[in-house]
Protein backbone atom coordinates (compact mmCIF):
# COMPACT_ATOMS: atom_id res chain seq x y z
CA UNK A 1 0.00 0.00 0.00
CA UNK A 2 1.39 3.25 -1.14
CA UNK A 3 0.03 6.17 1.12
CA UNK A 4 3.00 8.39 -0.08
CA UNK A 5 2.20 11.08 -1.78
CA UNK A 6 5.23 13.49 0.04
CA UNK A 7 8.34 12.49 0.45
CA UNK A 8 7.83 13.21 4.47
CA UNK A 9 5.01 10.61 4.27
CA UNK A 10 6.93 7.69 4.49
CA UNK A 11 8.82 8.86 7.76
CA UNK A 12 5.67 10.32 9.14
CA UNK A 13 3.71 7.18 8.76
CA UNK A 14 6.32 4.99 10.45
CA UNK A 15 6.34 7.45 13.15
CA UNK A 16 2.71 7.35 13.48
CA UNK A 17 2.56 3.54 13.70
CA UNK A 18 5.61 3.69 16.17
CA UNK A 19 3.32 6.02 18.05
CA UNK A 20 0.45 3.11 18.17
CA UNK A 21 2.31 0.13 18.68
CA UNK A 22 4.48 1.62 21.59
CA UNK A 23 1.15 3.12 23.22
CA UNK A 24 1.37 0.06 26.61
CA UNK A 25 -2.28 -1.33 25.96
CA UNK A 26 -3.89 -2.78 29.42
CA UNK A 27 -4.39 -6.15 29.48
CA UNK A 28 -7.55 -7.66 27.05
CA UNK A 29 -10.41 -8.34 29.74
CA UNK A 30 -12.13 -11.68 29.98
CA UNK A 31 -14.13 -12.48 27.06
CA UNK A 32 -16.97 -13.78 29.63
CA UNK A 33 -16.96 -9.76 30.28
CA UNK A 34 -17.52 -9.09 26.32
CA UNK A 35 -20.30 -11.56 26.68
CA UNK A 36 -22.41 -10.80 29.68
CA UNK A 37 -22.19 -6.68 27.92
CA UNK A 38 -23.65 -8.18 24.70
CA UNK A 39 -26.09 -10.29 26.40
CA UNK A 40 -27.38 -7.26 28.71
CA UNK A 41 -27.19 -5.08 25.60
CA UNK A 42 -29.17 -7.77 23.93
CA UNK A 43 -31.96 -7.68 27.01
CA UNK A 44 -32.26 -4.07 26.97
CA UNK A 45 -33.19 -3.67 22.86
CA UNK A 46 -35.84 -6.80 23.41
CA UNK A 47 -37.14 -4.97 26.37
CA UNK A 48 -37.25 -1.89 24.68
CA UNK A 49 -38.98 -3.07 22.23
CA UNK A 50 -41.49 -5.33 23.86
CA UNK A 51 -42.31 -2.36 26.02
CA UNK A 52 -43.79 -1.02 22.59
CA UNK A 53 -44.95 -3.99 20.94
CA UNK A 54 -46.50 -5.79 23.72
CA UNK A 55 -49.15 -3.36 24.54
CA UNK A 56 -50.35 -3.03 20.86
CA UNK A 57 -50.22 -6.68 20.21
CA UNK A 58 -52.49 -7.71 22.98
CA UNK A 59 -54.39 -4.13 22.72
CA UNK A 60 -54.66 -5.56 18.48
CA UNK A 61 -55.70 -8.95 20.00
CA UNK A 62 -58.50 -7.25 22.00
CA UNK A 63 -59.87 -5.41 19.38
CA UNK A 64 -59.52 -8.23 16.71
CA UNK A 65 -61.95 -10.78 19.06
CA UNK A 66 -63.93 -7.92 20.47
CA UNK A 67 -62.93 -8.85 24.30
CA UNK A 68 -63.02 -6.88 27.01
CA UNK A 69 -60.93 -6.70 30.06
CA UNK A 70 -57.70 -8.12 27.86
CA UNK A 71 -55.06 -5.97 28.79
CA UNK A 72 -54.62 -5.01 32.34
CA UNK A 73 -52.08 -4.00 35.17
CA UNK A 74 -50.74 -4.17 37.91
CA UNK A 75 -51.48 -2.13 40.45
CA UNK A 76 -54.55 -0.59 38.72
CA UNK A 77 -53.80 2.29 36.77
CA UNK A 78 -50.47 2.36 35.14
CA UNK A 79 -50.12 2.91 31.51
CA UNK A 80 -50.78 -0.71 30.53
CA UNK A 81 -54.55 -0.73 31.90
CA UNK A 82 -54.99 2.05 29.75
CA UNK A 83 -53.99 0.55 26.40
CA UNK A 84 -52.12 3.90 25.28
CA UNK A 85 -48.55 3.30 26.07
CA UNK A 86 -46.09 0.66 26.83
CA UNK A 87 -46.11 -0.48 30.28
CA UNK A 88 -42.89 0.46 32.89
CA UNK A 89 -40.42 -2.10 32.16
CA UNK A 90 -40.58 -4.91 34.66
CA UNK A 91 -43.49 -4.24 36.25
CA UNK A 92 -47.01 -5.23 36.52
CA UNK A 93 -48.99 -7.65 34.64
CA UNK A 94 -49.31 -8.23 30.73
CA UNK A 95 -52.46 -9.74 30.24
CA UNK A 96 -53.39 -11.47 26.60
CA UNK A 97 -56.61 -13.70 25.89
CA UNK A 98 -53.75 -16.97 26.00
CA UNK A 99 -52.21 -15.97 28.81
CA UNK A 100 -51.03 -13.67 32.10
CA UNK A 101 -47.23 -12.73 32.87
CA UNK A 102 -47.28 -11.00 36.95
CA UNK A 103 -44.48 -9.90 38.16
CA UNK A 104 -44.15 -11.13 41.85
CA UNK A 105 -42.82 -8.81 44.48
CA UNK A 106 -39.59 -11.33 44.96
CA UNK A 107 -38.31 -10.71 41.53
CA UNK A 108 -40.14 -13.82 40.54
CA UNK A 109 -42.95 -13.70 37.42
CA UNK A 110 -46.01 -16.00 37.22
CA UNK A 111 -47.11 -17.24 33.97
CA UNK A 112 -50.23 -18.47 33.78
CA UNK A 113 -51.84 -19.86 30.30
CA UNK A 114 -55.27 -19.89 30.35
CA UNK A 115 -56.40 -19.84 26.70
CA UNK A 116 -54.06 -22.35 25.00
CA UNK A 117 -56.16 -22.20 21.77
CA UNK A 118 -55.33 -18.82 21.10
CA UNK A 119 -52.13 -18.47 21.93
CA UNK A 120 -49.55 -15.95 20.22
CA UNK A 121 -45.72 -17.02 20.56
CA UNK A 122 -44.52 -13.34 19.55
CA UNK A 123 -46.76 -12.36 22.63
CA UNK A 124 -45.55 -14.39 25.21
CA UNK A 125 -41.82 -13.97 24.27
CA UNK A 126 -42.10 -9.94 24.13
CA UNK A 127 -44.13 -10.17 27.44
CA UNK A 128 -40.80 -12.25 29.17
CA UNK A 129 -38.79 -9.90 27.53
CA UNK A 130 -40.22 -6.98 28.99
CA UNK A 131 -40.27 -8.45 32.38
CA UNK A 132 -36.21 -9.18 31.75
CA UNK A 133 -36.80 -13.13 30.79
CA UNK A 134 -34.56 -13.93 27.57
CA UNK A 135 -36.47 -16.23 25.91
CA UNK A 136 -37.52 -17.89 22.87
CA UNK A 137 -40.68 -18.82 22.10
CA UNK A 138 -42.20 -20.65 19.02
CA UNK A 139 -45.04 -22.47 17.75
CA UNK A 140 -44.88 -26.15 16.26
CA UNK A 141 -41.24 -26.54 16.98
CA UNK A 142 -38.79 -27.72 19.80
CA UNK A 143 -35.45 -26.35 20.32
CA UNK A 144 -32.91 -27.52 22.18
CA UNK A 145 -29.08 -26.74 22.49
CA UNK A 146 -26.06 -29.87 22.32
CA UNK A 147 -24.51 -30.33 25.10
CA UNK A 148 -27.87 -29.54 27.00
CA UNK A 149 -28.29 -27.07 28.86
CA UNK A 150 -29.14 -27.89 32.76
CA UNK A 151 -32.86 -29.25 33.28
CA UNK A 152 -34.57 -25.39 34.19
CA UNK A 153 -36.75 -26.66 36.90
CA UNK A 154 -34.06 -28.56 38.47
CA UNK A 155 -32.18 -24.90 38.56
CA UNK A 156 -35.17 -23.51 40.12
CA UNK A 157 -35.64 -21.42 37.15
CA UNK A 158 -38.86 -22.95 36.35
CA UNK A 159 -41.48 -24.32 38.24
CA UNK A 160 -45.11 -25.37 37.89
CA UNK A 161 -47.73 -25.61 40.68
CA UNK A 162 -51.27 -27.19 40.05
CA UNK A 163 -53.79 -24.99 38.42
CA UNK A 164 -56.55 -23.68 40.44
CA UNK A 165 -59.02 -26.72 39.35
CA UNK A 166 -58.84 -29.93 37.29
CA UNK A 167 -56.99 -30.83 34.59
CA UNK A 168 -53.56 -30.51 36.22
CA UNK A 169 -50.34 -31.00 35.41
CA UNK A 170 -46.89 -30.02 37.72
CA UNK A 171 -43.42 -30.32 36.59
CA UNK A 172 -41.61 -29.37 40.23
CA UNK A 173 -37.74 -28.76 40.75
CA UNK A 174 -36.47 -31.29 42.87
CA UNK A 175 -35.59 -29.22 46.40
CA UNK A 176 -37.91 -26.77 44.92
CA UNK A 177 -41.42 -28.27 45.88
CA UNK A 178 -43.93 -25.97 46.66
CA UNK A 179 -47.12 -27.55 48.89
CA UNK A 180 -49.30 -29.10 46.73
CA UNK A 181 -46.58 -29.73 44.14
CA UNK A 182 -46.67 -33.00 41.98
CA UNK A 183 -43.53 -34.69 42.44
CA UNK A 184 -41.47 -35.92 39.12
CA UNK A 185 -42.47 -39.46 39.53
CA UNK A 186 -45.90 -38.65 39.53
CA UNK A 187 -45.88 -37.52 36.29
CA UNK A 188 -46.63 -39.33 32.90
CA UNK A 189 -42.77 -38.73 31.03
CA UNK A 190 -45.07 -36.97 28.62
CA UNK A 191 -46.19 -34.80 30.63
CA UNK A 192 -42.70 -33.07 32.08
CA UNK A 193 -41.52 -29.83 31.07
CA UNK A 194 -45.11 -29.45 29.58
CA UNK A 195 -47.59 -26.25 30.50
CA UNK A 196 -51.31 -27.02 29.93
CA UNK A 197 -54.33 -24.12 30.87
CA UNK A 198 -54.66 -23.19 33.94
CA UNK A 199 -51.49 -24.26 35.05
CA UNK A 200 -49.45 -22.06 37.32
CA UNK A 201 -45.93 -21.17 36.73
CA UNK A 202 -43.31 -19.50 38.47
CA UNK A 203 -39.80 -18.63 36.69
CA UNK A 204 -37.17 -17.31 38.55
CA UNK A 205 -34.83 -15.31 35.37
CA UNK A 206 -32.06 -15.11 38.61
CA UNK A 207 -31.36 -18.27 39.01
CA UNK A 208 -30.74 -18.66 34.62
CA UNK A 209 -27.12 -19.56 34.01
CA UNK A 210 -25.39 -17.07 32.03
CA UNK A 211 -25.94 -17.48 28.03
CA UNK A 212 -28.87 -19.53 28.36
CA UNK A 213 -32.96 -17.97 27.57
CA UNK A 214 -35.57 -20.10 27.72
CA UNK A 215 -37.52 -22.05 25.37
CA UNK A 216 -41.06 -22.54 24.98
CA UNK A 217 -42.91 -24.35 21.99
CA UNK A 218 -46.60 -24.70 21.57
CA UNK A 219 -48.28 -27.22 19.92
CA UNK A 220 -51.67 -27.17 19.29
CA UNK A 221 -52.56 -30.88 18.73
CA UNK A 222 -51.45 -30.66 22.56
CA UNK A 223 -52.70 -27.39 23.69
CA UNK A 224 -49.29 -27.26 25.41
CA UNK A 225 -46.15 -24.87 26.08
CA UNK A 226 -42.82 -26.94 26.27
CA UNK A 227 -40.00 -25.95 27.43
CA UNK A 228 -36.60 -26.35 28.31
CA UNK A 229 -33.33 -24.02 29.14
CA UNK A 230 -31.16 -23.79 25.86
CA UNK A 231 -27.99 -21.56 24.88
CA UNK A 232 -28.52 -18.23 23.42
CA UNK A 233 -25.99 -19.10 21.08
CA UNK A 234 -26.01 -22.39 20.32
CA UNK A 235 -28.98 -24.65 19.60
CA UNK A 236 -31.21 -26.35 17.01
CA UNK A 237 -34.62 -26.32 16.77
CA UNK A 238 -36.85 -29.46 15.03
CA UNK A 239 -40.72 -28.93 13.71
CA UNK A 240 -41.72 -32.49 15.10
CA UNK A 241 -44.87 -32.52 17.61
CA UNK A 242 -42.95 -33.59 20.35
CA UNK A 243 -39.82 -32.70 21.93
CA UNK A 244 -36.64 -35.03 20.76
CA UNK A 245 -36.54 -37.90 22.26
CA UNK A 246 -32.79 -37.76 22.97
CA UNK A 247 -31.93 -34.49 21.80
CA UNK B 1 -18.64 -23.80 21.74
CA UNK B 2 -20.37 -23.19 18.34
CA UNK B 3 -18.35 -22.55 15.28
CA UNK B 4 -19.72 -18.73 15.44
CA UNK B 5 -18.07 -18.31 18.81
CA UNK B 6 -15.04 -19.86 17.97
CA UNK B 7 -14.44 -17.49 15.30
CA UNK B 8 -15.68 -14.43 17.70
CA UNK B 9 -13.40 -15.73 20.48
CA UNK B 10 -10.29 -15.58 17.59
CA UNK B 11 -10.89 -12.28 16.51
CA UNK B 12 -11.12 -10.63 19.56
CA UNK B 13 -8.41 -12.42 21.43
CA UNK B 14 -6.16 -11.34 18.10
CA UNK B 15 -7.75 -7.62 17.35
CA UNK B 16 -8.22 -6.28 21.20
CA UNK B 17 -4.67 -5.05 21.62
CA UNK B 18 -4.81 -2.98 18.13
CA UNK B 19 -8.50 -2.00 18.29
CA UNK B 20 -7.71 -0.38 21.33
CA UNK B 21 -4.32 1.57 20.42
CA UNK B 22 -6.14 3.21 17.68
CA UNK B 23 -9.40 4.20 19.51
CA UNK B 24 -7.13 5.20 22.42
CA UNK B 25 -4.97 7.06 19.82
CA UNK B 26 -8.04 8.86 18.32
CA UNK B 27 -9.72 9.74 21.61
CA UNK B 28 -6.49 10.52 23.90
CA UNK B 29 -8.02 8.91 27.41
CA UNK B 30 -6.99 4.94 27.44
CA UNK B 31 -9.52 4.38 29.92
CA UNK B 32 -12.40 5.90 27.97
CA UNK B 33 -10.78 3.82 25.14
CA UNK B 34 -10.57 0.77 26.68
CA UNK B 35 -14.77 1.24 27.89
CA UNK B 36 -15.51 2.29 24.24
CA UNK B 37 -13.48 -0.69 22.74
CA UNK B 38 -15.22 -3.87 25.21
CA UNK B 39 -18.69 -1.82 24.39
CA UNK B 40 -17.90 -1.85 20.71
CA UNK B 41 -16.48 -5.94 20.45
CA UNK B 42 -19.71 -6.25 22.78
CA UNK B 43 -22.11 -5.46 20.14
CA UNK B 44 -19.54 -7.13 17.49
CA UNK B 45 -20.35 -10.56 19.73
CA UNK B 46 -24.40 -9.58 19.53
CA UNK B 47 -24.16 -9.08 15.43
CA UNK B 48 -21.42 -11.82 14.53
CA UNK B 49 -23.00 -12.96 12.12
CA UNK B 50 -23.09 -9.77 10.66
CA UNK B 51 -19.70 -8.70 11.59
CA UNK B 52 -17.71 -11.70 10.29
CA UNK B 53 -18.85 -10.67 7.02
CA UNK B 54 -17.63 -7.73 7.04
CA UNK B 55 -14.74 -7.27 4.83
CA UNK B 56 -13.19 -4.98 7.65
CA UNK B 57 -13.90 -6.54 11.14
CA UNK B 58 -11.56 -4.49 12.67
CA UNK B 59 -12.56 -1.28 11.38
CA UNK B 60 -16.21 -2.20 12.16
CA UNK B 61 -14.84 -2.44 15.74
CA UNK B 62 -13.09 1.05 15.93
CA UNK B 63 -15.67 2.57 14.38
CA UNK B 64 -18.35 1.55 16.21
CA UNK B 65 -16.11 2.29 19.61
CA UNK B 66 -15.60 6.15 18.57
CA UNK B 67 -19.39 6.43 17.50
CA UNK B 68 -19.73 4.85 21.11
CA UNK B 69 -17.45 7.20 22.52
CA UNK B 70 -18.83 10.09 20.55
CA UNK B 71 -22.16 9.00 22.31
CA UNK B 72 -20.56 9.24 25.61
CA UNK B 73 -18.75 12.31 25.01
CA UNK B 74 -22.49 14.09 23.83
CA UNK B 75 -23.71 13.14 27.22
CA UNK B 76 -21.14 13.62 29.26
CA UNK B 77 -20.91 17.06 27.57
CA UNK B 78 -24.20 17.95 29.01
CA UNK B 79 -23.49 17.20 32.49
CA UNK B 80 -19.91 18.44 33.32
CA UNK B 81 -17.87 21.78 32.57
CA UNK B 82 -15.28 21.48 29.55
CA UNK B 83 -12.38 21.90 31.86
CA UNK B 84 -12.38 17.73 31.89
CA UNK B 85 -10.17 18.32 28.41
CA UNK B 86 -7.89 19.96 30.92
CA UNK B 87 -8.00 16.94 33.57
CA UNK B 88 -8.11 14.18 30.66
CA UNK B 89 -4.74 16.21 28.86
CA UNK B 90 -3.40 15.91 32.54
CA UNK B 91 -4.43 11.79 32.83
CA UNK B 92 -1.94 11.91 29.33
CA UNK B 93 1.06 12.34 30.58
CA UNK B 94 3.16 9.58 30.73
CA UNK B 95 0.84 7.51 29.24
CA UNK B 96 2.19 7.62 25.71
CA UNK B 97 -0.88 9.13 24.01
CA UNK B 98 1.05 12.66 24.49
CA UNK B 99 3.92 12.20 22.23
CA UNK B 100 3.43 15.11 19.45
CA UNK B 101 2.21 13.15 16.90
CA UNK B 102 -0.75 12.20 18.71
CA UNK B 103 -1.21 15.08 19.91
CA UNK B 104 -1.27 16.14 16.01
CA UNK B 105 -3.27 13.64 15.17
CA UNK B 106 -6.62 14.34 17.54
CA UNK B 107 -6.25 18.21 16.46
CA UNK B 108 -7.47 16.88 12.96
CA UNK B 109 -10.97 17.00 11.46
CA UNK B 110 -12.47 14.12 12.87
CA UNK B 111 -12.98 13.02 8.93
CA UNK B 112 -8.99 13.23 8.58
CA UNK B 113 -8.30 11.69 11.87
CA UNK B 114 -10.72 8.72 10.98
CA UNK B 115 -8.94 7.94 7.57
CA UNK B 116 -5.74 7.68 9.76
CA UNK B 117 -6.94 5.60 11.87
CA UNK B 118 -8.37 3.07 8.83
CA UNK B 119 -5.66 3.77 6.51
CA UNK B 120 -2.64 4.08 8.49
CA UNK B 121 -3.51 2.31 11.26
CA UNK B 122 -5.52 -0.39 10.60
CA UNK B 123 -3.97 -0.61 6.87
CA UNK B 124 -7.13 -0.87 4.72
CA UNK B 125 -6.75 0.27 1.78
CA UNK B 126 -8.66 2.90 -0.44
CA UNK B 127 -11.50 1.13 -1.56
CA UNK B 128 -12.32 -0.24 1.91
CA UNK B 129 -11.44 2.38 3.56
CA UNK B 130 -13.86 4.37 1.38
CA UNK B 131 -16.89 2.00 1.95
CA UNK B 132 -15.88 1.49 5.52
CA UNK B 133 -16.77 5.66 6.04
CA UNK B 134 -19.40 5.92 3.59
CA UNK B 135 -17.62 8.29 0.61
CA UNK B 136 -15.64 8.03 -2.76
CA UNK B 137 -12.40 6.37 -2.78
CA UNK B 138 -11.16 9.73 -4.52
CA UNK B 139 -12.19 11.47 -1.32
CA UNK B 140 -10.46 9.24 1.29
CA UNK B 141 -7.12 10.31 -0.43
CA UNK B 142 -7.95 13.94 -0.54
CA UNK B 143 -8.46 13.46 2.76
CA UNK B 144 -5.40 11.48 3.97
CA UNK B 145 -3.45 14.40 1.74
CA UNK B 146 -4.67 16.73 3.95
CA UNK B 147 -4.35 15.08 6.86
CA UNK B 148 -0.81 14.41 6.10
CA UNK B 149 -0.02 18.11 5.28
CA UNK B 150 -1.88 19.32 8.54
CA UNK B 151 0.04 16.63 10.36
CA UNK B 152 3.56 17.60 9.12
CA UNK B 153 2.66 21.58 9.65
CA UNK B 154 1.79 21.02 13.10
CA UNK B 155 4.95 18.15 13.87
CA UNK B 156 7.08 21.02 11.91
CA UNK B 157 6.08 23.89 14.27
CA UNK B 158 5.93 22.11 17.40
CA UNK B 159 10.13 20.86 16.70
CA UNK B 160 10.63 24.97 15.84
CA UNK B 161 8.90 25.44 18.84
CA UNK B 162 10.67 23.27 21.17
CA UNK B 163 14.10 24.13 19.52
CA UNK B 164 13.44 27.50 20.35
CA UNK B 165 13.44 27.21 23.91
Amino acid sequence: MNLNEHPDDSVLTRELRDSLSELPAPGRPPLAAITSRGRARQRRRLAGFAGLGVTSAATGTALALGLTGVLSATPAGSAAATGTSAPARGTGTVRTVAFTLTRNANGTDTLTLTHSQLFDPASLQQALAQHGIPALVKTGAYCWSTPAAPDPASLGVLSIRPPVKPPQVAVPAPGHLKPGAVKPSDLNPSDRNRIIDHTVTVINPAAMPSGTELFFGYFNSDHALFFDLIYARSYTCSNGPQPPANP
Amino acid sequence: MSQDNAEFVEFFEASWDPCLRAVAASTGDMALAEDQTAEAFARAWTSWHKVSRHPAPRAWVVRTALNAGASWWRRRSKETALTGHDIAAADRQGTGLDTPVLTALRRLPARQREVIVLRVFLDLDVDTTARQLGIAPGTVRAHLSRAMTALRAELSLATTTEAER
